[in-house]
């Protein structure tokens, strides 16, 4: 009797126990349900985040080749060079050229532009010296026109510094998914997430030491970790990696594993730009697509994916190359590539181009300008996400000449200067065409691969004598006067509305009595200016100003006439650009269209026109401008500029030489350059000793030609002294031709009688230009 | 003595639980810094390009479509010779034109300006397409651009002209 109750007990204990440990595996059994299922919402919204992860893709502008262009067979051969063409004996696939003296044969890749797709062809272009003579297809048919594809410039990341560029699984090519499988994960399309025969493989490799590493991560494992920045290598963590990998897995399909991991691996670093993707590193090592990629090639990314900076081909070229070795005997060993193959792999260099700091943010001031014109119409995301392709109007080659220009032309300023101790220099540049309304390139400071304050964009300085332009062309267009109408350069006082009064002053504090407009301009003399700036009133010119590139009219005070006015260097080159229209306002962009991920245009640009101004009296001005070159105050141009090119331009310098400008063009660009201290002391610096010279070296190398007059009804080229405006007489004077509206009056010449007032007025003009020289 | 083991259950249990709650970790970083957009997909085979624009050597232009200003008795034309590209692209336009697809047809007028800025006759032609779309300010503006290239040409002033009195009218 007292054993039953003992063996009940025991029973009941027994009972009790097994239903407590019931009970406990349950809850706990529960736990890990709910964590897993955590995992899986976690890997299974970064896979799909991921992947829909696309951010937008910039081009520069596609080279259009056509006979008569201006362009050298070194020119072409640079930008076959920079968008990755290989140059080979004979052009048998697409992205090669081949280069003989006079003529360069190439092999085009396709692009689907916005008004079409441009198929992949063979092409041969003839040239002549510096323009291209013709252009021949395959057959020897002769082409009219032939596109490039457009160099890539960057992708738009707003928020991250994680670069990637995907592809999708048509763009990867076979070789390097079995390469990778063969290299980091043979069971690959087996395994369920995790290999435990890698594992095992591993463990043995490591304990025999000598094999090549094999990590035992799979792919899945591999792609896992690199969504998650963690690398502490703790149980845990691999315990968790190991869970999400089969939850991977079981959810998506191998193909698709794959192409996440082709395009997510982490495969170098540009400066402070992580290279995701195969796609993008096939770029940053190489500078071409991954299809034109050849068997060594591919092998080294593979070889780099174990350890990006530690397998480094540029730091560390040699153990790079014993990997890439090993991985083209491993592919060879399993079969990927046959014995020969391999060998000739292996004898190859490595091929690595460039270093990794000039793929480091390309061009962050024009991308900053992209962006701002892209976000009036995207949204953050769209530009992050989808995949959108975005065509603009950089020109590569002005870009690098600007910014390289500017750079020098700062260091000589600074090295000359009389006062050492002085504020170090800074500027900017823009350059845009002349007809059209496309930004060719801009830069935002003297270090161009800061992505710092975009001067070109933001800094707004007084302009100075930039604005006399505007002021003499309200006085064209008021009918009441010419180029050669004459002004009085005397003391003038000026009554303000606050009841003070203004004495403008010259630069020199002379006075030269009566002159021409065309003088007044050409040598930027303030009182002329202001005179006729008052008759005509600071309101028309305030109104003009606004209508050829401002968003507002300025305050229309007597000291606009002078310039006392800031403004950014864009908006002085969209006035300047209406002014090389002929007086039509075409709002300056940097984007010309948007495709989506498939190349669907999605949205286009278009090109649009006003007129701001009487197109004639733009053309009297714009001849104005070029005697400012010719024989005024940017004479000094003339050193530098390639001779008998004609260019059209404005010196500017603000109070206290605070800021140094010029704005000019030629036939083909408009470019405005502003050099400053970024503190705003003065620099010492006119327009015509600080921009000017970087101007004219800049666009000495643009290979444009001279500025054309657009003959204009109701004008007439006559001909005056430059120094008086009177008749001009063969021999006597300094004679120039401007064209003036038909029926214009010029007073005779009286100085041309009597030889000795003669050499009077050439001493006087010999004093003026030494004078002159000055500014 | 069943309570007992029940709290004993129960405690092994929670702590059991807690453990491996603290082994779990915290939540993993990465987690949600991240919000995938909804956004349709992109497939995982290209689409079909669109209609092959190809620069095809010079053919014969067809005659400017319907609906173009056109002076009635055009006299003998000085108008400045088109360089075989720019006619090229003046040819694709038409194509464009005659088909309705006035986006394309003003994309390649817009690169034939790249070539030729200064051809009044591709300023006169987007002015056309311009009008067809219904920007009649832009037509006017493009008409008078024109008009400003053709100084000393009788029929390309007229031409111009023409387009800025049809533009204006609207």
């Amino acid at each position: 009797m007292p054993r039953k109750p003992r063996r009940g007990l025991r029973q009941y204990l027994s009972q009790r126990v097994l239903v407590g440990l019931g009970v406990t595996a349950a809850l706990l059994l529960a736990v890990l349900a709910l964590y897993i299922a955590l995992l899986d919402r976690q890997i299974v919204r970064q896979f799909e985040g991921r992947r829909w992860d696309l951010p937008a893709q910039v081009y520069a502008r596609p080279l259009e080749i056509y006979a008569g262009l201006r362009l050298t067979p070194d020119d072409l051969q640079r930008e076959l060079t920079a968008l990755g063409y290989a140059s080979t004996p004979t052009v048998k696939s697409q992205g090669t050229f081949s280069r003989a003296p006079q003529r360069i044969a190439v092999f085009t890749r396709p692009f689907q532009f916005w008004d079409g797709a441009e198929p992949s062809r063979k092409a041969t272009i003839r040239f002549d010296g510096g323009t291209v003579a013709g252009l021949a297809d395959s057959s020897g048919q002769e082409l009219p026109l032939l596109r490039l594809d457009p160099p890539f410039i960057g992708n738009i990341f707003t928020t991250h510094a994680e670069d990637r560029m995907v592809l999708g699984p048509n763009d990867v090519p076979a070789i390097l998914l079995d390469g990778l499988k063969v290299v980091e994960d043979r069971d690959f399309d087996t395994h369920g997430g995790v290999s435990l025969r890698a594992i095992a493989r591993a463990m043995w490799a490591n304990v025999r030491a000598g094999g090549i590493e094999q990590g035992g991560s799979t792919l899945t494992q591999q792609l896992v970790r690199s969504y998650f920045l963690d690398n502490r290598r703790t149980l845990t963590r691999k315990l968790r990696e190991a869970l999400m990998s089969v939850l991977l897995e079981l959810h998506f399909e191998k193909p698709d594993i794959l192409n996440a991991y082709v395009n997510e691996i982490y495969l170098g670093q540009a400066g402070d730009r992580a290279i995701h993707g195969f796609g993008l590193a096939s770029q940053f090592y190489f500078g071409r697509p991954l299809t034109e990629l050849q068997t060594q090639d591919i092998a080294l990314l593979i070889a780099v994916v174990r350890g990006p900076s530690f397998y480094d081909p540029r730091r560390h070229p040699e153990r790079v190359r014993d990997r890439r070795n090993m991985v083209l005997d491993l592919m060879a060993e399993f079969g990927v590539i046959d014995a020969e193959e391999a060998g000739r792999a292996k004898s190859r260099n490595l091929g690595v181009r460039g270093t990794a700091s000039n793929f480091a943010s390309y061009n962050p001031t024009f991308m900053d300008l992209v962006r701002r014109e892209l976000r009036a119409d995207y949204k953050e995301e769209d530009l992050e996400n989808a995949g959108l392709r975005i065509m603009t109007t950089l020109d590569p080659r002005i870009q690098a000449l600007a910014e390289l220009r500017l750079a020098e032309g700062l260091e000589e300023l600074e090295r000359n200067r009389r006062k050492k101790k002085s504020s170090p220099l800074d500027g900017a540049i823009i350059v845009t065409g002349t007809q059209t309304p496309d930004v060719v390139a801009i830069v935002g400071g003297r270090n161009a691969r800061l992505k710092g304050f975009n001067r070109a964009l933001d800094a707004k300085r007084p302009i100075g004598s930039l604005v006399k332009p505007v002021v003499y062309l309200a006085g064209f267009q008021s009918g009441r006067y010419t180029a050669a109408t004459v002004i009085e350069d005397a003391p003038l006082t000026i009554r303000l509305d606050t009841g003070k009064t203004w004495q403008p002053q010259n630069y020199d504090r002379q006075y030269r009595g009566p002159v021409p407009a065309v003088r007044a301009l050409a040598e930027s003399l303030n009182t002329p200016t202001v005179r006729l700036g008052m008759d005509v009133g600071p309101k028309r010119v305030a109104t003009l100003l606004k209508g050829l590139g401002l968003e507002t009219a300025p305050p229309p005070l007597p000291s606009l006439l002078l310039g006392s006015l800031a403004l950014a260097p864009i908006e002085v080159a969209q006035i300047y650009n209406s002014l090389a229209n002929g007086g039509f306002r075409a709002p300056l962009k940097t984007v010309r269209a948007v495709l989506d991920t498939d190349g669907k245009p999605l949205e286009r640009y278009q090109l649009k026109i006003s007129r701001v101004a009487d197109p004639a009296a733009v053309q009297e001005l714009n001849a104005s401008l070029i005697q400012v070159v010719a024989r005024g105050t940017a004479r000094g141009a003339r050193t530098w500029l390639p001779p008998g090119l004609v260019v059209a331009g404005k010196t500017g310098t603000s109070d206290d030489l605070r800021d140094s400008w010029f704005a000019g063009f030629t036939n083909d660009h408009v470019t405005v350059v502003w050099v400053g201290a970024d503190d705003n002391s003065a620099t010492g610096l006119t327009g015509a000793s600080g921009a000017l010279p970087v101007w004219a070296r800049l666009v000495a190398g643009f290979g444009d030609a001279g500025y054309e007059p657009m003959p204009a009804e109701g004008l007439q080229d006559v001909s005056f002294d430059f120094a008086t405006g009177m008749m001009a007489v063969a021999g006597c004077g300094d004679p120039v031709t401007l064209p003036l509206p038909a029926g214009t009056i010029l007073p005779p010449n009286p100085l041309c009688g009597s030889g000795i007032d003669n050499l009077n007025g050439i001493a006087e003009r010999g004093i003026e230009w030494l004078r002159g020289l000055l500014h | 003595m069943v309570a007992g083991t029940v709290a004993l259950s129960v405690r092994t249990g929670v702590a059991l639980l807690g453990t491996l709650l603290l082994v779990s970790g915290c939540v993993p970083p990465g987690f949600g810094t991240r919000e995938p957009a909804s956004r349709t997909p992109v497939p995982a085979t290209q689409a079909p390009p669109p209609a092959v624009a190809v620069i095809h050597p010079v053919p014969e232009a067809p005659p400017a479509p319907a609906g173009s200003v056109e002076l009635p008795t055009p006299p003998a034309r000085t108008a400045p010779p088109v360089s075989a590209a720019t006619q090229a692209l003046l040819t694709q336009s038409r194509v464009h034109q005659v088909a309705g697809r006035y986006e394309q047809a003003a994309a390649s007028i817009e690169r034939a300006l790249h070539i030729e800025p200064r051809q009044p006759l591709l300023w006169l032609e987007l002015g056309n397409i311009r009008l067809k779309e219904g920007d009649f300010a832009q037509a006017e503006g493009m008409g008078r651009k024109a008009l400003s290239l053709s100084a000393g040409d009788a029929a390309l002033t007229a031409r111009a002209e023409a387009l800025i009195a049809t533009a204006k009218k609207r």
